[in-house]
């Protein structure tokens, strides 16, 4: 196994299987990581063998990181006239978490205002 | 092939939706097709200075983000502004998508959140659908979600400063990030600087500091303040020695 596939394994196995990748994420990821990703989120979509072109690295390679990535959620799959394309899966920006009374209480203002007219 | 332009700045207060609205304008003016999105989620505003009417902003960025509607649906056509002296200016056409400026819609996206492939997708949608040479992504200042993926999808990023010691350190910081997001090119614009100062010096000062290209240094200008968003300035003021540095500012954002 190529030193380029230990190294990005070991840091996707010290990071949690979460619902996608946050920029924060990208911007803390090694440099060959953050390089493949800043890449894909640049083409839209990739096929394996933009993949495995990018990597420089034969397609097994290519095709056991990705295949790891979409397993924690960090790129999606899409099936385009039977090809699979990839591309990075943004995690959902959150919503804040503020005492619930101040949105309330917003809410009960606007309403009001909206109301009025 | 479109282009994807944002303008940035880490602190409020820069200029940024200014400088974005007269460099989209002087663009338009050259016959491009140029579409300007506020991902300003928080506090929008780049809608005041294209003269859009709150009341007719049927659809927003903010349908779009809660799959309400495609995102063209939320694209106005603000090429009518684009006059000079009363005439109207030839132009390939100028969309503007804002941001909703109901209080309630923008409490529920900062409560709710929302998907951000979806804005990520927006973007290139947008830029198919209308047929777009340039997009220009007006941002939020400091760095949250919408602006760093507006950074790393961008072709240009354009880093708007003003001569202050809190701006100073707050450019270095996304200079560091947009590099490491490896925008293609990066251009520093100084914006509100006294006339008395010595812009060369400054352009040359601010150049090595960042090891980046300063695109223009732009004066402090009573017009401008008088103006108070009310317009776009370039088009108020073709001849103003602040409209020719907007141009070249522009002419770099167009180059190869």
């Amino acid at each position: 196994m190529s030193g380029l596939f230990d190294r990005l394994g070991k840091e996707l196995e010290a990071r949690e299987k979460a619902s996608g990748l946050t920029m924060m994420d990208v911007l803390t990821l090694p440099d060959d990581l953050r390089k493949l990703f800043n890449w894909m989120m640049r083409q839209e979509e990739v096929g394996i063998a933009d993949v495995t072109t990018f990597l420089k690295h034969d397609e097994a390679t290519a095709r056991k990181l990705i295949a790891d990535l979409v397993e924690r959620c960090f790129v999606r799959e899409n099936q385009v006239g039977g090809e699979t394309h990839y591309r990075v899966r943004l995690a959902p920006k959150r919503g804040r978490e503020v005492p619930l009374d101040i949105w309330q209480a917003l809410g009960d203002k606007t309403k009001k205002q909206e109301g009025g007219k | 092939m479109s282009k994807i332009v944002s303008v940035h700045s880490f602190r409020g207060g820069t200029g940024k939706s200014n400088t974005t609205a007269n460099l989209a304008a002087i663009i338009a003016g050259t016959g491009k097709r140029v579409g300007v999105i506020d991902t300003d989620i928080q506090s929008p505003g780049i809608h005041v200075l294209f003269g859009l009417d709150e009341e007719k902003m049927d659809k927003s960025l903010n349908d779009y983000l809660w799959g309400k509607c495609p995102i063209e649906d939320a694209a106005y056509d603000v090429s009518p502004v684009l006059k000079i002296g009363g005439i109207a200016v030839m132009s390939g056409g100028m969309y503007l998508i804002p941001s909703s400026l109901k209080a309630g819609e923008i409490a529920k996206v900062l409560r709710e959140g929302y998907d951000v492939n979806m804005l990520n997708d927006g973007f290139r949608d947008l830029t198919r659908k209308l047929n777009l040479d340039y997009l220009f992504i007006d941002t939020h200042p400091g760095l949250n979600e919408e602006t760093l993926l507006s950074i790393t999808i961008s072709d240009v990023l354009i880093i708007i400063m003003r001569p202050d010691a809190q701006d100073y350190q707050g450019t270095a910081v996304t200079v560091e990030i947009a590099r490491k997001l490896e925008v293609p090119r990066l251009m520093l614009v100084v914006n509100k600087v006294l006339p008395s100062m010595d812009f060369d010096a400054l352009e040359q000062k601010i150049e090595k500091t960042y090891d980046a290209h300063v695109a223009g240094v732009l004066p402090e200008s009573e017009e401008m303040i008088a103006l108070g968003s009310s317009g776009i300035f370039s088009l108020k003021y073709p001849d103003h020695p602040l409209t020719k540095t907007l141009r070249r500012i522009a002419e770099q954002v167009m180059a190869e």
